[in-house]
């Protein structure tokens, strides 16, 4: 395949596994790394492409989760407090499991968040005809909320936040260890053991993954380890897939949302291990 | 305090409108970059690199401003814990690595 031709496959990898990441809320890195690697690419080379794709689809998803108010800000940023505390302490211990042992975890972990996610029928919170558009968004003070979704206004209230915080600090943790990204953790933490609407826990968690990709991004390209040839590719792809990913969540119900992502959570899984 | 945050959703809108400009210089830029190639399109590209880098920060500091204004002192503190927790780990990492 010529250049052109091996361009156009970037593009589109970069498409596909960010329009399935940003429908569940993970990213597309933990898919399209490992497709790279399987396609010829060094590890090194494929993942700081996987960081880019990941904030390119953040960032293209953004808007559409500001404007619907589906984004929980201050979930985000306190869950990502205790992520990146997790995160830099892992970063630091890295060598004291080996990266099989911990790949096994992961995907072991992932896979109980999709049986969870899976399993569960119907739908915990329900439209409020009491509310109005002005009441969509965040409580001062707290992660609470309301979300808009087909015209109605959608109520939330979270529920064990410091188990759920505590969680995030271990996925943030274990995931520092491994040196890969918690997007695929995140959204299932926030969604069935905070109980925030799996819509907002997707969005915020979209959120998130752009703030812990952009950091990794930086330490990588201050030591020069970035084809930027290949990153604008990568950002022509993913801004594309990360549009069209985040309008298909917006449009399907919850269970679809939640569905799509224990379907997303098995791929990431065998992904991960196939990597290993 | 648990009052809704009734002003947020206009506040998101804007931010959603400038992100929509962002997201389309990046797109022309990272095209430019692929079509122009050689030294100048890497450098186009390494310019939308740090942009990239760069814009989801900006919208923590947005964030904490707009939090700072309403007076949710709860949320400022968390979103100034993650900031200065961002700063040490980037230096940590690279000065550990």
């Amino acid at each position: 395949m010529g250049e052109l031709g091996n361009n156009l496959v970037l593009v589109a990898l970069a498409a596909l596994t960010s329009g399935v990441g940003a429908l569940g809320g993970i990213g597309g890195a933990v898919l399209l790394v490992p497709l790279l690697v399987v396609a010829g690419t060094p590890v090194a080379e494929a993942s700081p492409l996987g960081l880019v794709s990941v904030i390119a689809a953040s960032l293209a998803a953004a808007s559409g989760h500001l404007r619907d108010g589906t984004v929980n800000h201050r979930a985000g940023v306190l869950s990502e407090t205790a992520a990146t505390t997790g995160a830099i302490a892992g970063a630091l211990l890295v060598g004291i499991f080996s990266e099989r042992v911990l790949t096994w975890c992961i995907a072991f972990v992932i896979v109980a968040a999709a049986l969870m996610s899976g399993r569960r029928k119907g739908v915990r919170w329900h439209p409020d005809a009491s509310l109005r558009e002005s009441d969509v968004g965040e409580q001062i003070g707290s992660i609470n909320g309301a979300y808009g979704f087909n015209g109605n206004v959608i109520p939330y209230r979270a529920k064990h936040v410091p188990f759920g915080v505590a969680l995030m600090g271990v996925a943030g943790f274990v995931t520092g260890l491994a040196g890969v990204g918690g997007g695929f953790i995140k959204t299932p933490i926030t969604s069935e053991v905070m109980h925030l609407p799996v819509k907002v826990a997707a969005a915020t968690s979209t959120f998130t993954i752009g703030l812990t990709a952009s950091v990794a991004l930086a330490v990588t390209a201050f030591r020069g380890s970035i084809d930027v040839n290949a990153a604008a590719l990568v950002v022509l792809g993913a801004i594309t897939g990360g549009s069209i990913g985040s309008r298909i969540q917006n449009k399907v119900s919850p269970p679809v949302v939640r569905r799509a992502l224990s379907f997303i959570l098995v791929a990431v899984a065998v992904a991960l291990v196939t990597r290993s | 305090m648990t009052r809704t945050d009734h002003a947020q959703l206009a506040a998101q809108r804007t931010l959603a409108r400038i992100n929509e400009v962002i997201v389309v210089v990046i797109t022309l830029a990272a095209l430019v970059g692929v079509l122009v190639g050689g030294e100048s399109g890497k450098v186009i590209d390494a310019v939308v690199i740090i942009v990239l880098c760069v814009v989801p920060w900006l919208r923590v500091l947005w964030l904490v401003a707009r939090w700072q204004r309403i007076g949710d002192r709860r949320f400022v503190a968390v979103g100034v814990t993650l900031l200065t927790l961002t700063v040490v780990g980037v230096a940590l990492t690279t000065l550990v690595k």
